[in-house]
């Protein structure tokens, strides 16, 4: 959808058309779904943060500002309600919340079935042994197709923390997944752990 | 130079987000610098994975438990229950007994029901092909206290009437005929053990993916646009819903809520 066609649905739905909004959820459902998915790693958690991510654009259309992209705001509201929930966990000392990282699922859904490849796996649980804040970002940028500039913009941080940050992430999965040795010979990696 | 004074720049140099003279002479010192080859190989392969990483997909229940969590939020029927209750069931009663048959369709005589029981919730059986429209005025019977059982029976031919209200949009490129209460029949309805656990699948399927605690009403066995589907109506707080699920998968073919 272009960029135009994109406001002119927006501005349908401020006007309260509710197709128009529908129209919103059936462009951004995936998205946020797969965004919250990735990050939170539960199905039932993901599904949670959809919602909550759909029914906070509802209330916030008519303030919704169009110097932003609508593609960004939904990243930016499903990486914050995704993040949020992670750390709310954290809190509450849920341990096993992950639903695809060591065996297979219970449930047999969509993802369980096209996760199941061994190496598919092994990303997997490799991206949620990361932090949240990196595993975010590398879901924005190599699995969102964000670019750096866009990713400074819905993590709100910095250009140069997402470059730093970005590199971080890949070395260590690179690491875990087998693709860089643990060490250098020369040591000169040490700064970038 | 420090050879490892590139290493930060090797992802931003995989990813294009280099200037041109930066970029240059990252090339040059890669030329002679084993290790940022390596690291860069390696950051390469680990792209490569992520990018082969299958997207998680919503199910349709998913999909369906944040329509309905979006219809919540929406909530036009707070709207609906500051119409006076009378008016309300008035309304109702209207719909419940319009009958809405697609052009080609045989308008079968719809029989009914009483029942057994699926977990000690009423089970009812219908012969109607049901549209949206019909498990909409179920759903509103219900929801105000009309003998939910008096399911609407097609009238012959020729009834015709344009639909008003809430049931406009569904009723869209459907022919509505309006018909009576007296031209019912009923037949009692024993499920078997088969349906019994099939609704209990379906009405675990529609728990779990809402938050809300939903209390079974009454289930329906039915055909939901030729479909074989069951109907589910749940009560939740002030609110009632009704799930038309398949009934091979317990797939969401139709959602609806009133009240509440």
């Amino acid at each position: 959808m272009s960029d135009a066609d994109e406001q002119a649905l927006l501005d349908r739905a401020r006007a309260g058309d509710p197709a128009a909004f529908d129209e919103v959820v059936d462009l951004y459902e995936r998205r946020v779904f797969a965004v919250a998915m990735r990050i939170v790693r539960n199905h039932e958690d993901a599904r949670d943060v959809t919602q909550e991510v759909f029914v906070t654009a509802l209330r916030a259309l008519k303030g919704f500002r169009g110097d932003a992209q609508l593609s960004t705001w939904f990243h930016r509201v499903a990486v914050n309600a995704s993040l949020d929930l992670v750390r709310k966990r954290k809190r509450r000392e849920h341990s096993s919340v992950d639903d695809l990282s060591d065996q297979p699922s219970a449930a047999p859904g969509p993802e369980a079935e096209a996760i199941a490849s061994v190496r598919a796996r092994e990303v997997h649980r490799a991206l949620g042994a990361l932090p949240p804040e990196q595993r975010a970002l590398i879901v924005m940028h190599d699995l969102q197709d964000l670019d750096y500039a866009e990713c400074a913009e819905v993590l709100g941080i910095p250009l140069g923390t997402v470059k730093s940050r970005l590199h971080r992430a890949r070395l260590a999965l690179a690491r875990e997944l087998g693709h860089l040795r643990e060490a250098e010979p020369s040591g000169g990696l040490g700064p970038l752990r | 130079m420090n050879p490892h004074d590139e290493l930060e720049l090797l992802s931003s140099y995989l990813d294009g987000e280099l200037d041109a003279s930066e970029r240059s002479r990252l090339d040059t010192h890669m030329t002679t610098c084993a290790d940022c080859r390596a690291t860069l190989a390696g950051l390469r392969a680990t792209i490569a994975d992520l990018k082969a990483l299958p997207e998680p997909v919503p199910s349709p229940q998913d999909s369906w438990a944040l329509r309905a969590a979006i219809r919540r939020a929406r909530s036009p029927l707070r709207k609906w229950q500051r119409i006076s209750y009378a008016a309300g069931a008035v309304a109702a009663a209207a719909i419940a007994f319009v009958v809405m048959t697609l052009p080609g369709d045989n308008g079968g005589r719809g029989t009914a029901l009483q029942a057994e029981s699926a977990g000690g919730v009423p089970v009812f059986q219908s012969g109607q092909n049901l549209q949206a429209v019909d498990a909409q005025a179920r759903l509103l019977a219900l929801a105000t206290g009309l003998p939910t059982q008096r399911d609407a029976i097609s009238a012959p031919a020729g009834g015709a009437a344009p639909l008003a209200g809430p049931t406009n949009e569904a009723a869209a490129d459907t022919t509505a005929k309006v018909v009576t209460p007296e031209a019912e029949s009923y037949s009692a309805y024993s499920a078997t053990t088969d349906d019994r656990a099939a609704i209990e699948r379906c009405v675990k399927v529609a728990r779990e993916s809402t938050q809300e605690f939903l209390e079974p009403l009454r289930y329906e066995i039915a055909t939901f646009e030729s479909k074989p589907a069951y109907l589910l109506y749940f009560r939740s707080g002030e609110r009632y819903e009704l799930w038309v699920v398949q009934r091979s998968d317990c797939e969401v073919l139709y959602f609806s809520q009133a009240g509440g």
